[in-house]
C-alpha cells in the first residue's frame, strides 16, 4: 500500500518536474532562444538586486506608487494620497477638476499585478524571505544556464547551487520583515529592474542578429553594467522601462528589414512600442516615433497602402490605452495627465490650484465635459496639433541649447556645474556627465576615424542593407531625445544624466557596430571575460580603499575622473585600432577595464555612496555595506 | 551527485524555506518584525529644498485619543487626554516628537516633547500636556480640541498627523 503511494507521489512529482521544464523552455524561446539569454537576463536581474533599495531616491516617486496603489484600487484618481511627507505638496501630482491624479499611467500599470502578487503572496509568505528565495533562485538558474552556455554544466549547476544555498541562510541572518506599506514601491522597483534585465538582453539578441553570438553577449553585459542603465534600475523612475521600449524598437526595426516573410510583424514593433512609451511618458513616445516614421518609410522595402493600414491599426491600438487613461483624466484623449496644471498643495473641490510652473503645452485647457463623436474629433485633432506645436517648439529650443559649454558639462566633465543647485542634494557634486558615468560611450569619440568620406549613402542602399537603416534610426532617435532633454540639462539629481538614459543602449549600439570591437571579441572573448572579472574585483577593492571616509560626492567625483581617463583610453584604442591591425589583446584590455569601470561604480554608488542607513531589499547587501570600508 | 539532481534538491529547498516563512507553517520565523512603514527616506530629489544623502526618519502610524475630558478640579477643569504613541527610527541625528493639544475656544495650546537619539527605534509614547482652564471659561458643554503630533528633525518639523476629537465637560 505504503509502496503505491510512493510510487504515485514519485509519479506526480516527475510529472510537476516536467512542467517546470517545460515552463522554463517557454521562458527561455521568450527571452532569445538560448541559454546565453536566460544566464544574461538572470545574472544581470541578480546584480541590480545586489544594491536594491526598498526607499525613495527622488520625491516625485511618491507621487508614481500613489498612481499604482490608485490603479490597484481600480481608480485613476489618487484618493486617498496613500505615500508621502505629511503636509507636503508632492511634485508630480496633478489636479483636475478638485481630485488628484498621478503620472506615468503606463509605468505604473505595468506595476499593479506585480503589487497584487506581492500582497497576495504575502498572505502565504514573508516577502522578504520570498524576495531572498527568489534572488538565490535566480542566480542558481544564471549559473545552469550559464554552464550550458559554456558545456560546463556540472560544475556550473553544483557551484551555483552551493552558491544559492548559501546565499539563502546569509540572507536570512538578520532579516526583518518588509512592511506591506512598502508594496507599491516594491512592485515599481520590480518593474524596472526587470526592464532593465531585458534591456541587456534585447541587446544580445539585436547585436548577435546584425554581428554575431559573441558581439551580442558583449553588447548584452555592456548595456547590463553601462552607468547611467544600471544606476537607474533599482530606482523606480520610468527611464528603464522608456529605454527598454526604445531599444526593442531598434530590434524590431531591424528584424523587419532582416526578416523573411515576417517583415510587416517586426515592422509594427516598433510602432507599438512609440505608442506604450507614450502611456509612460508622452514627450519620450513622440520622439521615438518622430524618429522611427520617417527612416522606416524611407528604408522600408515597401510601402503598400495595405502594409501602411496595417501599421497604423497596430499603432492605434497599442496607443489605445494612453488615448483611454488622457480621455477619461483630462477628457481629451491627447491630453496626457503631465501637461495638466500641478496640484500646489491648496486643492479645493471644484477647482484647480494654479501651477507653479505652467507646463509645457498647458495652454490647452482640459476640457472635462465629456464631447460627443464630433467633440472628441476636435479634441482629438486639436491636440495632435498642440502636441506637434509643442514637440517642434522643444527640438527648436534643444537646437538653441547647443552651446560649447552646456554640452562640456552634459557629455564629458562635470566637476561642480556652474547653475546647478547643490542644495537640493546635500551640497554633494554627485551630477556626472554623460561619458562619466557611461565610459563605454567614449568610444563614439572615435567615429570620424571610421567614416569613409567616399559617397553619401542613397535610400537604395540603406534599403539592401539592414544594419545601416539601423544605424540612421539610432542615430535619428539619438539626436531626438538628445535634443528634447538638452535645454534641461545640466540638472541637479539626474546623477547620470538620466533624461538621456533611454539613449544610452543606443550609444551602446553603436559602439558594437565598430569594426574593432567585433574583431578583439570574436578572437579574444575568453581573454577579454577573464580580464573583465578580474578587474572589477580590482577595481571595487582599490576604489574602497582609496575612497575610505570619502562623502558621497568626493566618490563620485573621483569615479568620475577615473571614468573619464578610461573614456579616452578606449577613444584612442578604437582611433588606432580603426586604422591598423592592432593586436587584439590590447582591445580585449581596454575593453574589459571599460566593463571593470562600469561595474565598479554601480556597485559602490548602489551599495555604499548612495546605500548608508537605507534598507535594502536583500539583507546581504547590508552586510556588503558594511563590509566595504568605503563610508 | 547528479547536476540535476543538486538543482532540484537546491530549488525544493529555496522554496521549502521560503514556504515555511510564512503564517501557514506556525512556530517558524526566519525574520524580525517590519520596520514600521511611513518613510520619510529622503534622497536627491527635485521641487524640495530640503535633500540630504541619507534617511532622516521613518515613522509608523500615529496612536491618538479619540476624545478625552475637561474633568472638574477645585478651581476650574482640568484637559484629560490621554497618550498618544509613535514608533520611529532615527538616524544620524536625534529628533524631538511633540505632542501639541489646542481648543481654540477656550484659547489653550500646550504642547510636550521627548528627545529621541540618534540611531534609535522604539514606540515613543508622550502624554498629554498639563492644561487647566478656570471655572468660567468652559460654559458649553463640549469642546473641539486639535491634536497634533509632529517630529521637529532640527532644520524642518514633519508633520505626522492631526486629529480634531471631542472634549466633554465633566460637571
Amino acid at each position: 500500500m505504503s509502496h503505491a503511494r510512493g510510487t504515485a507521489v514519485r509519479r506526480r512529482a516527475l510529472a510537476a518536474a516536467r512542467r517546470t521544464r517545460a515552463g522554463c523552455r517557454r521562458v527561455l524561446a521568450g527571452l532569445g532562444g538560448d541559454h546565453t539569454a536566460a544566464a544574461l537576463f538572470l545574472g544581470t536581474l541578480g546584480f541590480y538586486a545586489l544594491y536594491w533599495r526598498v526607499d525613495v531616491f527622488i520625491v516625485d516617486t511618491f507621487t508614481v506608487a500613489n498612481t499604482v496603489a490608485a490603479l490597484a484600487r481600480g481608480s485613476l484618481a489618487v484618493d486617498p494620497v496613500a505615500f508621502g511627507p505629511s503636509g507636503e505638496a508632492l511634485p508630480g501630482l496633478h489636479a483636475v477638476d478638485g481630485r488628484l491624479y498621478g503620472r506615468n499611467y503606463g509605468h505604473a500599470a505595468a506595476a499593479v499585478p506585480f503589487l497584487w502578487a506581492l500582497r497576495g503572496l504575502s498572505v502565504v509568505v514573508d516577502v522578504r524571505v520570498l524576495l531572498a528565495g527568489l534572488w538565490s533562485l535566480g542566480l542558481l538558474g544564471a549559473s545552469v544556464a550559464g554552464g550550458r552556455a559554456l558545456g560546463r554544466e556540472r560544475p556550473a549547476a553544483l557551484a551555483g547551487s552551493a552558491l544559492a544555498l548559501a546565499l539563502l541562510a546569509a540572507n536570512l541572518a538578520g532579516a526583518r520583515s518588509l512592511p506591506p506599506e512598502s508594496f507599491p514601491l516594491l512592485a515599481l522597483q520590480l518593474t524596472t529592474v526587470l526592464a532593465a534585465s531585458l534591456l541587456a538582453v534585447v541587446a544580445y539578441r539585436l547585436l548577435r542578429a546584425v554581428r554575431g553570438r559573441r558581439v551580442g553577449v558583449f553588447a548584452g553585459v555592456a548595456t547590463a553594467v553601462v552607468g547611467p542603465v544600471g544606476f537607474w534600475a533599482p530606482v523606480p523612475k520610468r527611464h528603464a522601462v522608456t529605454a527598454l521600449l526604445a531599444l526593442v524598437a531598434l530590434y524590431g526595426f531591424y528584424r523587419a528589414r532582416a526578416a523573411d516573410g515576417a517583415g510587416v510583424r517586426h515592422r509594427a514593433i516598433p510602432y507599438c512600442a512609440a505608442a506604450l512609451t507614450a502611456w509612460v511618458s508622452a514627450p519620450e513616445g513622440l520622439v521615438l516615433l518622430a524618429a522611427l516614421g520617417p527612416v522606416d518609410l524611407l528604408t522600408a522595402r515597401e510601402n503598400r497602402p495595405r502594409t501602411l493600414a496595417l501599421l497604423g491599426g497596430a499603432f492605434l491600438l497599442a496607443l489605445a490605452p494612453f488615448l483611454l487613461t488622457n480621455a477619461a483624466i483630462s477628457g481629451n484623449p491627447l491630453l496626457p495627465p503631465r501637461m495638466l496644471p500641478d496640484y500646489a498643495g491648496t486643492l479645493e473641490a471644484g477647482t484647480t490650484a494654479p501651477a507653479p510652473v505652467p507646463a509645457a503645452g498647458a495652454g490647452a485647457t482640459p476640457g472635462r465635459g465629456r464631447p460627443g463623436l464630433a467633440g472628441a474629433l476636435a479634441a482629438l485633432l486639436g491636440g495632435l496639433g498642440a502636441a506637434f506645436e509643442v514637440f517642434l517648439t522643444e527640438l527648436d529650443r534643444g537646437l538653441r541649447a547647443m552651446e560649447p559649454r552646456r554640452l562640456v558639462h552634459v557629455l564629458l566633465r562635470s566637476g561642480r556645474i556652474p547653475g546647478v543647485d547643490y542644495g537640493r542634494t546635500g551640497g554633494q557634486t554627485v551630477e556626472l556627465t554623460l561619458i562619466e558615468s557611461a565610459p563605454l560611450v567614449g568610444g563614439l569619440l572615435a567615429v570620424p576615424f571610421a567614416l569613409r568620406w567616399r559617397s553619401l549613402p542613397t535610400p537604395a542602399a540603406f534599403r539592401r542593407d539592414p544594419a545601416r537603416a539601423t544605424d540612421l534610426f539610432a542615430v535619428a532617435y539619438v539626436a531626438l531625445l538628445g535634443l528634447l532633454y538638452l535645454p534641461r540639462l545640466p540638472l541637479h539629481s539626474t546623477i547620470t544624466v538620466r533624461y538621456l538614459v533611454p539613449l544610452v543602449p543606443f550609444l551602446v549600439y553603436g559602439v558594437c557596430r565598430l569594426e574593432p570591437v567585433g574583431r578583439v571579441v570574436e578572437r579574444e572573448g575568453e581573454l577579454l571575460a577573464a580580464l573583465a572579472v578580474g578587474l572589477t574585483v580590482a577595481a571595487v577593492g582599490f576604489a574602497a580603499a582609496a575612497l575610505a571616509g570619502a562623502a558621497p560626492g568626493t566618490a563620485m567625483q573621483a569615479h568620475a575622473v577615473a571614468n573619464l581617463a578610461v573614456a579616452g583610453l578606449l577613444a584612442a584604442w578604437l582611433a588606432v585600432a580603426l586604422r591598423t591591425d592592432l593586436d587584439p589583446r590590447v582591445g580585449a584590455a581596454v575593453l574589459a577595464l571599460v566593463l571593470a569601470a562600469s561595474a565598479a561604480f554601480l556597485l559602490l554608488s548602489g551599495v555604499e555612496y548612495f546605500g548608508q542607513g537605507r534598507q535594502f531589499t536583500l539583507p546581504i547587501a547590508r552586510s556588503l555595506e558594511r563590509l566595504l570600508p568605503v563610508r | 551527485m547528479r547536476p540535476d539532481r543538486a538543482v532540484l534538491l537546491t530549488t525544493l529547498t529555496v522554496l521549502a524555506v521560503v514556504a515555511a516563512s510564512g503564517p501557514l507553517v506556525p512556530g517558524v520565523a526566519f525574520t524580525g518584525a517590519a520596520a514600521d512603514a511611513a518613510p520619510d527616506y529622503r534622497g536627491f530629489g527635485e521641487g524640495t529644498a530640503e535633500m540630504g544623502v541619507e534617511k532622516r526618519l521613518a515613522v509608523g502610524a500615529a496612536t491618538v485619543p479619540d476624545g478625552g475630558t475637561l474633568a472638574r478640579t477645585g478651581d476650574g477643569y482640568r484637559v484629560a487626554l490621554g497618550p498618544v504613541e509613535l514608533p520611529l527610527e532615527t538616524a544620524a541625528r536625534p529628533v524631538a516628537v511633540r505632542y501639541a493639544v489646542r481648543v481654540p475656544a477656550l484659547g489653550v495650546a500646550r504642547a510636550t516633547a521627548e528627545r529621541v537619539p540618534a540611531r534609535t527605534a522604539r514606540t515613543v509614547r508622550l502624554a498629554a500636556p498639563e492644561v487647566t482652564v478656570p471655572a468660567d471659561a468652559a460654559s458649553e458643554g463640549r469642546y473641539g480640541a486639535t491634536l497634533v503630533v509632529s517630529v521637529d528633525l532640527g532644520d524642518r518639523t514633519l508633520s505626522v498627523t492631526e486629529a480634531t476629537v471631542p472634549l466633554e465637560v465633566d460637571r
